[in-house]
């Protein structure tokens, strides 16, 4: 019953104290491009979209996934938004994964995030 | 590739009520309704090999609030569960995925909001772009009044149209005593009360109150020993559009017709797979008997009906729908739940339910349930 999944590409941005240059959909982008460049795809061969972030109070935005579904081009197509605390950007992952295994989707983006110097996280 | 076999078995939801006993972690809403369901299903807490919850942390005020909720299900022994920070309903598909791959063979889906904890038209602000939307501080009221302005000045539907879904939802919530608000009203006394953000009245906008969801589900063993009649999953799908308010039409609504079109909700069954939807197309089926839909603004219903193709026929919202009870969180998975509810009890043959999520119908989600397995 349940089908194999493989990592296809990964993408990472900079990791800085305060990434004043981009915003937040910035941030989220240039990883999913990075990612997408390295599974050598485009955006547009994503089936659906799994965010990864916890909590919400960190950036100010509550459910920030539904401001980013253009940013990672997710509009038309599934998005879920995982938030299991410290464990989220691990759980990210699993979430993609069951999907590509249930059987539901062939390529999914899984993306986490955190842009603490948006609040004063800590 | 057929679609593999899971049906609800279980469901219960708490009543909707400004809740001043109950906190914001939800285990006083939830503690009951778990044992409602497991009493109705003859099953215990060892029996469910997933656990899948949607809250916020947004309505509870603090960060990581859903942990608090685990007290519910009592963290030890240790259980594979998950969180997704959205309606419960989506929570339920992820718990999907998670039987179809056949990690767990009975999963639990759960939803909580304690709506009333502070002015949720504000709180629903900060969903809003950041940096150009959100410090506006345009409430999710207004957001939605905007668009049944729209509707009107496009000739769409009228102010009476409106009162006339509240009033026909009003009267349906009679019969459910989860309601909050239910009652005989005529539509022409609604239409000579105040508006609350013009053009929407009280009547038009969901009541703001506390509650909690439940729905267990199982593959198709396990369905057929714990349920006289599972309500089968045929179709399960969810979709987002844009989250900019400039750069969408806000008259249609797109991720709710491909979610429709994705869970197979009109006439013909599809494959969750692409290519193989291709050869397992044009199956024949039963059409949606009843459909619950999570419109929290009485427009938001008309918009739906359209999209989802929903004809006359169908019976929309026999609960008395959102407008009448619609507990943040929790309400998307309690449509699916009243929508299984129809089929396990034997009034319909096959039903929708739907959820919905983010400003003015940005992101949807159609689970169709059917009586009979594919």
């Amino acid at each position: 019953m349940k089908r194999s999944a493989a990592v296809l590409g990964v993408g990472q941005t900079r990791h800085r104290s305060k990434r004043t240059d981009v915003s937040i959909a910035g941030l989220c982008r240039e990883a999913a491009d990075r990612a997408v460049l390295d599974a050598g795809l485009e955006l547009a061969d994503i089936d659906a979209v799994v965010v990864g972030k916890a909590p919400d109070l960190f950036e100010g935005v509550m459910m920030p996934e539904l401001y980013l579904a253009d940013a990672l081009g997710a509009a038309g197509k599934p998005l879920l938004r995982v938030h299991t605390a410290g464990s989220v950007g691990g759980a990210t992952g699993i979430v993609a994964t069951s999907l590509v295994q249930a059987g539901l989707h062939r390529r999914v983006l899984a993306l986490a995030f955190e842009k603490q110097s948006e609040s004063n996280a800590m | 590739m057929s679609v593999p076999e899971v049906a609800v078995v279980g469901f219960a939801q708490s009543p909707c009520r400004v809740r001043e006993d109950a906190t914001t972690s939800g285990v006083e809403m939830l503690v009951p309704i778990f044992a409602e369901v497991f009493g109705a299903t003859g099953l215990t807490k060892s029996d469910i090999g997933f656990w899948c919850s949607g809250s916020s942390d947004y309505l509870a005020g603090r960060a990581f609030s859903f942990v608090s909720a685990v007290d519910a299900i009592g963290a030890v022994p240790p259980t594979m569960e998950s969180h997704v920070e959205m309606d419960a309903a989506w929570a339920l598909y992820e718990a999907w995925a998670k039987v179809l791959t056949g990690e767990a063979e009975i999963a639990l889906a759960y939803g909580f909001g304690k709506s009333s904890g502070a002015e949720l038209r504000r709180v629903l602000a900060l969903q809003l772009d950041p940096y150009l939307l959100a410090p506006l501080w345009p409430d999710s009221v207004s957001v939605a009044a905007l668009q049944a302005r729209l509707g009107l000045e496009a000739g769409r539907w009228t102010e009476k149209d409106m009162a006339e879904v509240a009033a026909r939802s009003r009267a349906a919530a009679v019969g459910n005593p989860d309601a909050q608000v239910s009652g005989a009203v005529a539509a022409s006394d609604l239409l000579a009360r105040p508006y609350v953000a013009e053009p929407l009245r009280a009547h038009d906008c969901a009541p703001v109150g506390d509650g909690a969801a439940v729905v267990i589900i199982a593959s198709a063993d396990r369905a057929r020993e714990l349920c006289e009649r599972p309500a089968w999953i045929s179709g399960f799908a969810h979709q987002v559009d844009s989250g900019s308010l400039g750069a969408r039409d806000l008259l249609a609504v797109p991720s709710a017709a491909g979610a429709a079109r994705a869970a197979g909700a009109g006439a013909v069954e599809v494959a969750p797979i692409e290519e193989a939807a291709v050869e397992e197309a044009a199956v024949e089926v039963a059409p949606i008997e009843v459909a619950e839909l999570h419109a929290p603004f009485s427009h938001q219903e008309l918009l739906l009906r359209e999209a989802l193709g929903l004809g006359d026929g169908v019976a929309v919202n026999p609960s008395g729908g959102a407008l009448c009870a619609n507990p943040m969180f929790a309400a998307g998975l309690a449509r699916i739940g009243l929508a299984a509810r129809a089929v396990m009890s034997g009034r319909a043959e096959r039903a929708l339910g739907h959820a919905t999520s983010g400003p003015a119908l940005q992101q949807n989600l159609v689970c169709v349930l059917s009586g009979e397995a594919s």
